[in-house]
């Protein structure tokens, strides 16, 4: 378990806490403060996944977010996560990362004979395949090989949360720029946050050197994070990155510093300026094998050495095209990897950088140029070819490159930012933007000071094209953009999805630059001019589930309560979801006994229903009377207090969206019902009309469901049973008839609405009370009304009641197509003086026609087979068949003891007695169109 | 004391008063009713609800004595006073991380100078209609509908769990 490649001293990891872990079942150690990647390299792992493609060997090449090859699934104790960046995750005791390619091992993967048959497979093959011979010929296979880890199955363990953040300057990046200007916003009293995806804060002032140098950036940084501590109004989110840039400043930021406590935060801030300072990438050269492990980025191979203590080879080659890539060369030499030879494409270099080549002893090779990686599994020489057209080689066991620096701009382009191509810095710069963005150091392409970073412009090597890897997530070679543009593809657009370079999940990090050099060497163009591509959210992959934070299981969407809910519970009930409410559906185990058992209670004797959703909304004022009047269908004016009328209401096509009854409680103040399933939009829609259309109408308007819980009380022994509530008064039919209100208190003190209404077809009162007292209320009704009979009823049994009555279920019997001549409401339209909502719809000859689909009744022939809502009526022959309408209401009645239904059927009234087929649950079934009232058609016992 | 608890509060009475647009300003002057985004804690209680839209609260009174009372102050308005002492259920919020707890369910600002003493917004929190006051520094009301109280409450010990879980100081970190 030693770690080899780890020097003895150095490093910003704490050496007295090793921490363990595995990689592909291995047992390794590592130290605190270390991240999966420095862990891995200091153990001497250098392959750690096949590319996605060709199956090639890929090590570690980056440091950072940019890092394209270590994307393992990694377990760091609540489940495993794949896509995980090996650079970007912090070591813990007991992690267990795996390489989610390889078959049958990682080092050993069949898979490689892609890779020599690569010529095969050139970019955009499977494109090719759509046209000949087949696709699917290939389409199993990719499937299965394609992927870059699997997905996670059975619960989550982790956890996730979301948040909302809001500040005066948000600034994106903790490294030097960043800090600075925080601090100085601190200081000048704004809020701030400051959001770093690292766990450490300080960026590149972390990779200063044990000298005088690291003393210096050590001071400062600490100096500076002290300060900031000082201030209540700086907030600094480590492991914290920002993912997304939206309108109107609005950011969103994966917040994965409490991993460790299984939580993981997904943060939405809303920012008034916003500060980018995200630094910049170094970019890999283009050389024969580039994609070989060992091949790294100069930057990184540094990184490793200073903040971690890891030597990722002992010895390197540097090979560069730009003055910061010596600063890591340098430094990489002095923290024991022995730079055995600088290759710099540059003709010369300055006086500085030759005598600190000098005075360490390294070769350089100035003009010359990297031809190709030699090794098959892992680096062990390079090829050059020098100035005077040399080729040669060099032992070396990695290879450190630079390819030149270029800013991250991928939250500045998400914001809507205009990029710029510099010259002098052979990279794109931020331009202009019009949210309230500014990107500042590196990110603005400030790398040095502006005469100390010079570059040569990038290049391929010569050298087989087909070797050049541009985009290593993707595979993607210099040679598929010449076949790109050899079949045309020369816009970047066109090259980036024929070639999908930089499409992968890395969004191109370290490759679109150098996609976008080569296309513009090969059509002869600027950089500048090929432009670039459109950079998207997310700037890193974000765990599904903390997009989602808390929205699942029972917080995927709010359950709204009964206000008895805890006294149906103890009655047993069974509940199901209508809406967002838990209604009981029967009480009982059995549905279809509970259901029977229910139904005929209610028939014979008496039965307790919850109607508390049912919409509730009061209306009041001079004008209220004339408001109703334009909403509902039926006539208004004509409603003496006290007295309640059915109302219909439509859309303005003429379709009916709700129906609920209306009580006139005085001449200018109504209190209207609406079904249970439309009470807020029914509120909203008649709020819209009035302050929208009609404000000059003089009235008010309060939903009341909340306030009010409903008692329904149905069935031949109802009066008696309400009866039994003291102060409800008198019920006799002469004094309370159908379609009658009243209210009042009762002797306990309580107030109450009772208004005698039907939906059930029996005599049946709607007693509400405040909801606070539901349950006492029900509890007492029950315990009092057992003596006749009564028990408690649910949804289902209510429906079967009220199909019986052929009493319309909008929503369930209607679409968003029926008018009230459908439903047989015709002549209520006919009777209507004055306008009202949808009347100029029906006026149209269409709404009026005999061939419209209309509501009626069926039965089946035989009484004992069912049928299923949905089920469509079908006529004509097979081969000509098509459906004339559907199945809207099916149920079994007790009553009349065989399976009835509603549908609605093309000139279903002019049908009357005529069979019908139906396609029920795949097999025809033969029933009549009868009228929808199967039970009391002449309704006594409601009015009795 | 926790950084953060939650528990149900129960007031005598609280009534939705809704007043004519036109005659809203009329109103205000004769109640003294609370202004836009907030709730006063004068005699007579009142949190905005939205243009001419006010509830009520009251501890002693109840809401039918409520009602007379802004019967005899609005004679002649056009308004609308319904009792609606059922139909609201209040849930307060106490301690040092509440406001990281109402963060978490909807996007308004908390940060203390937006969101002082006697603020009081309405709006879809956690997916369900809520109007949150601001009572004390670190003290809030959250006013829901009735039906919602269950789900509200579940969600809000969920949210205060996973708050203490991921390590939220008072100072947002």
């Amino acid at each position: 378990m030693r770690q080899l490649f780890r020097n003895t001293s150095g490093g910003r990891i704490n050496r007295e806490r090793p921490l363990t872990f595995s990689f592909n079942g291995r047992t390794l150690q590592g130290f605190d403060g270390d991240t999966l990647a420095s862990a891995l390299l200091a153990n001497g792992v250098r392959t750690v996944n096949r590319s996605f493609k060709y199956h090639r060997p890929r090590g570690i090449l980056a440091a950072g977010v940019e890092e394209c090859n270590a994307l393992l699934t990694v377990d760091s104790g609540n489940g495993r996560v794949p896509l995980v960046r090996a650079t970007m995750i912090r070591l813990c005791e007991g992690l267990s990362a795996a390489s989610p390619s390889g078959f049958p091992h990682v080092r050993f993967d069949c898979g490689r004979v892609f890779d020599a048959t690569r010529r095969l497979w050139p970019a955009g093959f499977y494109n090719k395949m759509f046209k000949w011979p087949n696709w699917h010929v290939f389409e199993g296979a990719v499937r299965r090989m394609a992927g870059l880890g699997r997905v996670p199955e059975g619960q989550d363990a982790m956890r996730y949360r979301h948040m909302n953040a809001h500040c005066d300057v948000l600034v994106v990046g903790a490294g030097y720029s960043g800090l600075k200007r925080a601090l100085e916003e601190a200081r000048s009293g704004q809020d701030v946050i400051v959001a770093e995806q690292d766990f450490e804060p300080g960026g590149s002032l972390l990779l200063e050197k044990q000298d005088s140098g690291k003393a210096a950036a050590d001071g400062w940084l600490h100096a500076v994070l002290d300060e900031l501590r000082t201030y209540p109004n700086v907030r600094l989110l480590l492991e914290a990155t920002v993912s997304g840039y939206y309108d109107h400043n609005v950011l969103t930021v994966h917040d994965r510093s409490a991993m460790s406590n299984g939580i993981e935060t997904f943060c939405k801030i809303r920012a008034g300026r916003v500060v980018l300072a995200t630094g910049a990438i170094e970019q890999p050269l283009l050389f024969g094998n580039n994609d070989l492990p060992g091949v790294m980025l100069a930057g990184a191979m540094r990184h490793y050495a200073v903040r971690f203590g890891v030597r990722c080879a002992d010895n390197t080659v540097g090979v560069v095209n730009n003055d910061l890539a010596w600063g890591s060369l340098l430094d990489l030499h002095d923290s024991g990897v022995d730079v055995v030879a600088i290759v710099d494409s540059r003709g010369e270099i300055s006086n500085r950088q030759a005598a600190a080549a000098d005075q360490r002893g390294i070769p350089v090779h100035t003009g010359s140029v990297a031809v190709r990686a030699r090794g098959s599994g892992a680096v062990t020489g390079l090829e050059i070819l020098d100035s005077r057209g040399k080729r040669f080689g060099i032992q070396c066991r990695s290879v450190a490159m630079s390819g030149g620096m270029n800013p991250t701009v991928h939250l500045y382009s998400q914001a809507g930012g205009k990029l710029r191509y510099d010259e002098a810095l052979a990279c794109f710069v931020p331009a202009h933007c019009t949210q309230a963005v500014e990107v500042i150091g590196a990110a603005a392409g400030a790398f040095a000071a502006p005469d100390d970073y010079r570059i040569a412009p990038r290049t391929s090597a010569p050298f087989r094209s087909n070797t050049q890897w541009v985009d290593f997530l993707h595979d993607v070679l210099v040679s598929d953009i010449e076949l790109a543009v050899r079949e045309n593809y020369v816009s970047v657009e066109h090259m980036k999805r024929y070639t999908t370079a930089g499409m992968a999940v890395d969004q191109g990090k370290t490759s679109n630059l150098n996609a976008l050099s080569v296309l513009a060497r090969l059509t002869g163009q600027d950089p500048g001019n090929v432009g670039t591509t459109t950079f998207r959210p997310n700037f890193m992959p974000v765990t599904m589930g903390a997009i989602a934070g808390n929205r699942q299981g029972g917080f995927y969407r709010p359950t709204r309560h009964l206000p008895a809910h805890q006294w149906h519970v103890s009655q047993g009930a069974a509940f199901d979801s209508f809406g967002l409410w838990k209604r009981p559906a029967y009480y009982g185990v059995d549905m279809q006994q509970s259901i029977r058992a229910e139904v005929t209670a209610v028939r014979h004797k008496a039965g307790l229903f919850d109607g508390s959703p049912l919409g509730k909304i009061e209306v009041s004022g001079p004008d209220a009377a004339e408001f109703l009047s334009r909403v509902y269908v039926n006539t208004v004016a004509t409603l003496k207090p006290g007295k309640v009328r059915y109302g219909l209401m439509l859309n303005e096509n003429g379709a009916i969206i709700d129906d609920g009854v209306f009580v006139r409680l005085a001449d200018d103040h109504f209190l209207l019902n609406t079904t249970s399933a439309s009470a807020e939009r029914i509120a909203a829609w008649l709020e819209q009309w009035h302050q929208c259309e009609w404000p000059e109408l003089e009235l008010i308007m309060t939903p009341v469901a909340e306030q009010w819980a409903v008692a329904t009380i149905a069935g031949p022994k109802a009066r008696d049973v309400l009866s039994t509530l003291a102060g409800v008064g008198d019920l006799g039919t002469d004094i309370l008839p159908h379609m009658s209100f009243r209210q009042g208190r009762l002797a306990s003190g309580l107030p109450f609405r009772l208004q005698r209404v039907s939906f059930t077809g029996e005599l049946s009162y709607e007693l509400s009370i405040p909801a606070g007292q539901a349950a006492s209320c029900f509890a007492q009704l029950l315990a009092e009304g057992k003596h006749w009979g009564l028990q408690p009823f649910g949804i289902e049994a209510l429906d079967v009641l009220r199909t019986e009555k052929g009493f319309l279920h909008v929503g369930g019997d209607t679409d968003g197509t029926t008018n009230p001549y459908d439903v047989g409401f015709g002549r209520i339209v006919d009777n209507k003086q004055g306008d009202f909502i949808g009347l100029r719809s029906l006026l149209r000859e269409n709404h009026q026609k005999a061939s419209r689909r209309q509501l009626v009744g069926i039965e089946t022939l035989d009484p004992e087979a069912p049928l299923e809502q949905g089920a469509h009526v079908i006529c004509g022959t097979n081969g000509q068949r098509r459906s004339e309408g559907f199945v809207t209401s099916a149920c079994y009645s007790p009553t009349v003891e065989r399976h009835i239904g509603m549908a609605l059927i093309e000139n279903g009234f002019a049908r009357q007695g005529e069979e019908v087929r139906i396609y029920n649950m795949g097999h025809i079934v033969r029933a009549r169109i009868k009228p929808p009232c199967v039970y009391d058609p002449k309704g006594e016992k409601m009015h009795a | 004391m926790p950084d953060v608890t939650m528990k149900s509060v129960s007031y005598q009475s609280m009534v939705s008063l809704r007043v004519a647009r036109s005659q809203a300003a009329e109103a205000i002057g004769r109640l003294g009713l609370a202004k836009p985004l907030s709730r006063t804690a004068e005699e007579l209680a009142s949190a905005w609800m939205g243009p001419a839209h006010w509830l009520l609260i009251s501890n002693p009174e109840r809401a039918d004595d409520l009602i007379r009372r802004v019967a005899d102050s609005l004679d002649g308005l056009l308004y609308q006073a319904v009792s609606s002492s059922d139909a609201f259920a209040v849930t307060a919020l106490d301690g040092l991380l509440s406001r990281h707890v109402l963060a978490a369910g909807c996007a308004l600002d908390f940060r203390p100078d937006n969101f002082p003493p006697g603020s009081c917004h309405r709006t879809r929190f956690a997916q369900v209609p809520v109007a949150i006051c601001a009572q004390h520094e670190n003290s809030f009301e959250l006013i829901c509908e009735r039906s919602c109280r269950d789900y509200l409450a579940s969600w809000l010990a969920d949210t205060i769990a996973q708050t203490l879980r991921a390590g939220c100081n008072a100072h947002w970190r």
